[in-house]
């Protein structure tokens, strides 16, 4: 952080109508913002962020305060700590800001929780926990188990498909 | 411990909060976070999430998942072979998966182009696995008198034998017969003696063959792709050196060996326009060599390299104190088959050049005490060269050849199969497959990175399997003991060989009913 210059004030507002002022140095690991930056704080804008809520915006400029300087350190806790429903919130809004370290590790949380639920899962698993029904006729669905069992876990489920006209 | 059970909580929170609002989060995210999610998640549980809807089994089939699981767990364990790595500092960036080229070692030319990369994943580790899938193709009803002679290229099989004539099969379709051409209406000698197809780098549509007969007679065959048939583009007259035993097509070059030790060079006009189908004239004969020391088995390898043609000639020879050691002799050849170099190398194995050792004390058991037995196939496939035995083993060594010196590494034993090992070949990427001459026990060997330092051989000693036994991935019928005796188990009357997706041996059944058996890991 460079405090021997003035910190300027990037504002932004967010998609519950909500206004945020943050720091420069905050700012410039957004992406997608920081190119813009120059422009915003001469004009003195506000930058709207239409599909990030205010609640996830203050998480995200936290965890980019905390890491601003050290960034090793702080990795492991943090987004540990944010409730699952908040999570794919903070994807959205990371990707949206591109902020590729917190992206990285949103995603690496989310895929413990959702996919990688005990040592291995199966599709049941996986189905329960993120709340989604199968959309394979049901076929397809045995065909599907059948070939999982026999050929190890890396039958071609495509071919099947396609060569049995049950998928287009 | 707190930690897991947090996220537990947590996790039936979510649940119980989508239950209510009817929708879950992931489903509502970009098929690019999706990836960026599934990226981080094993193999085990990409394979799950593609059993889960139509959606995620879409994103998960994603190629860059693939690929870069593939780079994992196939190319990165071999990082130590990138040009420059040891010099560079390890950083783990350096290692990290990227697209770029020169991080792919000896997998690179997949990198450009579709790749199927979890067709490739899935072939890789059903090979890793020996998990395959098993097909016969009868080649034969009756018992003949020679076996069919067979050989597997690109994904085609040739065979050839008396009566039936060349054929060829096609992988890709079942394994349906593509065309066949007679052979004894062209020579009078006509039992085939030995079959070699071009190892060629899919120039053109053409694929040549070159068939050996009893009495030292030989032709030349084109295999047209797109027009699926065989033309015989030259037949040589028998020769005074008897039948051929072994042959090699690198055109425009072609050498044999015959059943006297004869060895000749041959070199076509290579000025042949276009299709290549057309006949060609009789070869220029380069040269002529004869050797009284040489047995079969034995591998020859013809290369081109700047100009020059250099044969190898791999074969064994027994010593005093090893028994059988593999040997090799290298002669480089110029164009007008002026010979310009000859080198010959004997397998180093410790304490062969040295009579009087320093060491004292007893010996080490170890690779010192080994005496090798006659090897029953030899295969030569730069730099791999293996030697099956009669006495369930294998030997493996390494050649060197630089434009100073020609050596052969000493001699390694490679255990597993339980019986006689009828033959085994390599391929140049390290990867070997035998075969045992009863029974129908086929063992995959991953011969890279096993070479003879010490640390590998520590690392040997925690990782006891070097290779796998063939299995197929089909459910098998459970063994019926009456109907096992009951039949005369097949016998391997042949080598036909593999590739990065197949293995294919010839077998002999009941009535001397012979068939093509293809062990298929896609």
């Amino acid at each position: 952080m460079s405090s021997s210059k003035k910190s300027r004030i990037v504002k932004f507002k967010t998609s519950d109508d909500k206004t945020f002022e943050v720091e420069e140095a905050v700012a410039v690991q957004f992406e997608t913002i920081k190119s813009m930056i120059d422009y915003v704080c001469a004009n003195d804008c506000t930058i709207p962020l239409p599909n990030v809520n205010a609640k996830t915006l203050a998480m995200v400029v936290e965890w980019c305060k905390k890491h601003a300087d050290e960034r090793d350190q702080l990795m492991e806790v943090d987004v540990d700590e944010a409730p699952g429903a908040v999570l794919y919130d903070l994807l959205v809004a990371a990707t949206y800001l591109r902020v590729e370290d917190l992206i990285h590790r949103v995603s690496q949380r989310v895929s413990k929780m959702v996919i990688e639920i005990g040592k291995l899962p199966e599709e049941e698993d996986v189905r329960k926990t993120i709340n989604i029904k199968s959309d394979f006729p049901p076929q397809v669905e045995e065909e599907l188990r059948k070939l999982r069992r026999t050929l190890g876990p890396l039958s071609d489920v495509l071919v099947l498909f396609v060569s049995s006209g049950l998928l287009e | 411990m707190t930690k897991r059970k947090a996220s537990e909580s947590l996790l039936s929170d979510r649940v119980q909060k989508a239950r209510k609002t009817g929708s879950d989060g992931l489903s509502d995210l970009s098929d690019e976070l999706l990836l960026r999610i599934l990226g981080n998640v094993s193999i085990h549980s990409l394979t799950c999430c593609q059993q889960v809807n139509r959606r995620l089994h879409d994103v998960a089939g994603d190629a860059q998942l693939w690929k870069a699981a593939y780079y994992e767990r196939f190319v990165r364990p071999r990082a130590s072979r990138l040009p420059g790595v040891l010099s560079q500092p390890l950083t783990p960036f350096y290692l990290s998966y990227s697209s770029k080229l020169s991080k792919w070692l000896s997998d690179s030319h997949l990198v450009n182009g579709d790749t199927d990369w979890k067709g490739q994943y899935r072939l890789r580790h059903n090979w890793s696995r020996g998990t395959c899938s098993i097909s016969e193709i009868p080649v034969a009803d009756g018992p003949s008198v020679a076996p069919v002679l067979a050989r597997l290229r690109n994904g085609i099989v040739y065979t050839v034998d008396r009566r039936h004539g060349l054929r060829a099969f096609s992988c890709a379709e079942k394994y349906r017969l593509l065309t066949s051409e007679a052979i004894a209406a062209h020579t009078n000698n006509t039992q085939p003696t030995v079959l070699t197809v071009e190892h060629s780098v899919a120039t053109g549509s053409v694929q040549r063959l070159a068939v050996g007969f009893e009495a030292g007679s030989f032709a030349i065959f084109c295999y047209c792709r797109s027009k699926v048939r065989f033309t015989r583009v030259y037949s040589h007259a028998a020769s005074l050196d008897g039948d051929l035993t072994e042959m090699v097509l690198a055109w425009p070059y072609l050498s044999t060996i015959s059943q006297a030790q004869t060895l000749s060079l041959y070199r076509f006009s290579s000025s042949e326009p276009g299709e290549g189908e057309e006949q060609m004239s009789a070869p220029v004969l380069l040269a002529r060599m004869e050797s009284h020391t040489v047995w079969p088995p034995l591998s020859l390898a013809l290369r081109l390299i700047a100009g020059n043609v250099v044969l190898s000639v791999a074969y064994s020879k027994p010593t005093m104190s090893f028994g059988w050691l593999a040997a090799m002799q290298e002669l480089t050849f110029s164009e007008e088959g002026e010979i310009k170099d000859s080198r010959i190398a004997t397998a180093a194995n410790e304490g062969f050049f040295q009579p009087l050792s320093t060491r004292t004390g007893p010996r080490v058991a170890g690779a010192s005490d080994v005496t090798f037995a006659i090897p029953t196939s030899l295969s030569y496939s730069h730099p791999y060269l293996v030697c099956s035995h009669a006495d369930n083993t294998l030997t493996q060594y390494l050649v060197t050849s630089s434009p100073s010196a020609l050596s052969i590494s000493p001699g390694k034993r490679l255990w597993g199969h339980a019986s006689a090992v009828f033959s085994a070949h390599v391929s140049n990427r390290g990867r070997a497959v035998s075969v045992t001459k009863c029974g129908e026990e086929v063992r995959l060997w991953e011969l890279e990175g096993s070479t003879l330092t010490s640390a590998s051989d520590a690392r040997r000693k925690r990782h006891p399997e070097m290779s796998v036994q063939v299995a197929s991935g089909q459910n098998a019928a459970p063994f019926d003991l009456k109907k096992a005796l009951s039949e005369t188990p097949s016998t391997t009357r042949g080598w036909v060989g593999f590739d990065e997706e197949k293995a294919v041996v010839l077998r002999e059944g009941e009535h001397g009913k012979q068939m093509l058996v293809v062990y298929d890991f896609t």
